[in-house]
């Protein structure tokens, strides 16, 4: 079964995002911040990472570079609430940075459980 | 200017000229015919006295024409400011809760679907949930268009002919217009380019005519649509914009106008003068956020009765850049030291990050007064000065400007946020390269390119990296 790291600060979407990607078949572990995630990462490697953009300690964008040197085959999915500390356009950043598909939040489940099909159909 | 000032002036003058001619006629009569020098004398002071108290008067009254006109654009301009400056304060509000409100929408929308899943087809479940799922994303869409107003929609700009997307939108708002309302339009870009997103143009053009249309619902009308290329000089105009070439758009209505009191809140988001939900108040807000992203403004001119006239610049340039991938410029080579201030933390980690991906080396720092103590330290070791504007105690401006004062030929290049106001207040002659909050890599690397590409010699390559 495809393994699934999911990387999200909040909560309450870390939840519904687990349950999403588990209803639809995938295994999945979910941390709260980027740092958690490369060391569950190195642990134990993932098929598919989706991460959050804006959070704690070690926010997205930082963590898919450090994603993208340390294990360049593996594919990444950034999902971003926008707004917030402005500047960079996060979204583009992380597309520029080579993750495979790049969402808005709220990011409509058909689209999201398609991105992550088509993945794994790679 | 008032009539003391113009009509008054050439009776005094006049009155002048006639009473002049009548002394000295009197001086000569009185003079030498008479031979009584003593009047003569008295006549001549008269006169010369006279002559000075008048051109004082015209003086004075020159001067106070003036001083009028100064403060009358003076007046102009800071108004323009404080609804920039205020619209920016909303638009900062919005994307500072933009973040959460949208991960609370999709936990509301992503277990709703789930819930759908299971709710059986025709059921009252289903409708609920379907019910749900609307109004989540019917937020999500007002959510996306505070966003756009208040930090603008991700994707890279290009040189754009805006008079094609100008034409496409008068097309498609044609066909969807009552008989009872004519639209017309004169597009001429003059071969100019926009630096946009299609979708930005397409933007202000479909808000600006679909609100002219929605003002002459009622009684029909004539909307006026006009493209044109103008020149805006030193002395500028009420809207505070810096000199240069500027494509011009002007939508105009013939329908019911609007309250001078209400004009200066026009553009502020959800303000609408239309009934409770016949609107949301945003496309006005959507307009004026991507012209002062754009570097360009927006105004308006209406009266009760006489329409409504909005007039949109933007900044235009005949150079041609190349589209896509090439729009990006020539790219300097990742080395030298970059100094990059901004006092947002997580930029500067961020854009520190990227540009040590880039090759650079970086120092980025939160603080003027920090960058200016390690730019003394090694005056010639930073080959690029990035700063954000406005920042807590010294500013973007005065950093750069004093940095040149001990390096002249320092590239700098100055980010602002998404208002106009911080924007203006930008020499754009010292310091021409400018960053508009948000951008993307290839955005900063095109500035990057444009800043340190032809002035570093042999130490640049035009190769992508």
């Amino acid at each position: 079964m495809p393994r699934i790291l999911l990387i999200e600060d909040d909560e309450r979407t870390r939840r519904m995002l687990r349950e999403m990607t588990e209803r639809a078949g995938y295994e999945v572990v979910d941390v709260a911040n980027g740092e958690l995630g490369l060391r569950a990462q190195r642990g134990s490697g993932f098929d598919l990472v989706i991460t959050d953009i804006l959070m704690p300690d070690k926010e997205g964008i930082e963590t898919i570079m450090e994603l993208r040197r340390d294990y360049p085959d593996l594919p990444v999915i950034a999902i971003s609430g926008g707004g917030s500390a402005g500047g960079l356009d996060y979204l583009t950043v992380a597309r520029s940075l080579g993750a495979r598909y790049t969402f808005a939040k709220p990011v409509d489940r058909q689209e999201l459980l398609g991105a992550i099909a088509s993945v794994f159909a790679e | 200017m008032n009539a003391w000032g113009g009509r008054g002036v050439l009776a005094l003058v006049a009155a002048w000229l006639v009473i002049s001619l009548a002394l000295a006629a009197a001086h000569l009569y009185v003079g030498h015919l008479l031979e009584l020098g003593l009047l003569a004398d008295l006549l001549t002071h008269a006169t010369v006295l006279f002559a000075g108290g008048v051109v004082a008067i015209v003086a004075i009254a020159i001067w106070r024409r003036r001083a009028q006109r100064a403060e009358a654009r003076r007046r102009e301009v800071e108004s323009h400011l404080r609804r920039a400056e205020r619209l920016e304060a909303v638009g900062t509000l919005a994307g500072g809760i933009a973040h959460d409100f949208n991960n609370a929408l999709f936990v509301i929308s992503g277990y709703t679907e789930m819930a759908l899943e299971h709710a059986a087809p025709g059921s009252t479940l289903r409708s609920d949930l379907e019910e749900v799922l609307a109004s989540a994303r019917r937020s999500r869409d007002l959510v996306r268009q505070l966003l756009a107003f208040a930090r603008g929609s991700s994707g890279e700009r290009v040189a754009l002919q805006a008079g094609s997307v100008i034409k496409e939108v008068v097309k498609l708002m044609r066909a969807g217009l009552p008989p009872s309302i004519e639209l017309v339009s004169t597009v001429d870009d003059g071969g100019l380019r926009v630096y946009a997103q299609p979708t930005e143009v397409h933007q202000i053009a479909t808000h600006l005519c679909t609100n002219a249309a929605q003002a002459m619902e009622a009684g029909g009308g004539r909307i006026e649509v006009d493209l044109r290329a103008v020149e805006i000089g030193p002395q500028g105009d009420a809207v505070a914009l810096a000199p240069g070439e500027y494509l011009r758009l002007t939508v105009s209505d013939t329908g019911p106008g609007i309250e001078r009191s209400l004009l200066e809140r026009v553009f502020e988001p959800f303000f609408t003068t239309r009934a409770p939900g016949a609107g949301t108040g945003m496309g006005l807000s959507v307009v004026h956020g991507i012209a002062a992203r754009l570097g360009g403004a927006v105004t308006v001119d209406s009266a009760p009765g006489e329409g409504a006239t909005f007039t949109v610049y933007l900044p235009a340039s005949r150079e041609i850049r190349p589209e896509g991938e090439g729009a990006a410029g020539p790219v300097p080579r990742g080395e030298g030291r970059i100094l990059f201030v901004d006092d947002d933390r997580a930029l500067v980690t961020m854009v520190s990050r990227i540009l040590e991906e880039l090759g650079f080396e970086v120092d980025g720092v939160t603080d003027a007064a920090e960058a200016l103590g390690r730019f003394r330290v090694d005056l010639g070791g930073c080959r690029i000065m990035i700063s954000d504007v406005v920042m807590p105690g010294m500013g973007g401006c005065e950093l750069a400007a004093d940095m040149r004062r001990r390096r002249p030929e320092l590239p700098v290049i100055l980010c602002t946020g998404h208002g106009s106001a911080a924007a203006g207040s930008v020499d754009r002659e010292e310091f021409p390269f400018l960053l508009v909050k948000p951008f993307g890599i290839r955005e900063l690397r095109r500035v990057m390119g444009q800043a340190i590409g032809p002035a570093a010699g042999g130490r640049d390559s035009s190769g992508a990296k």
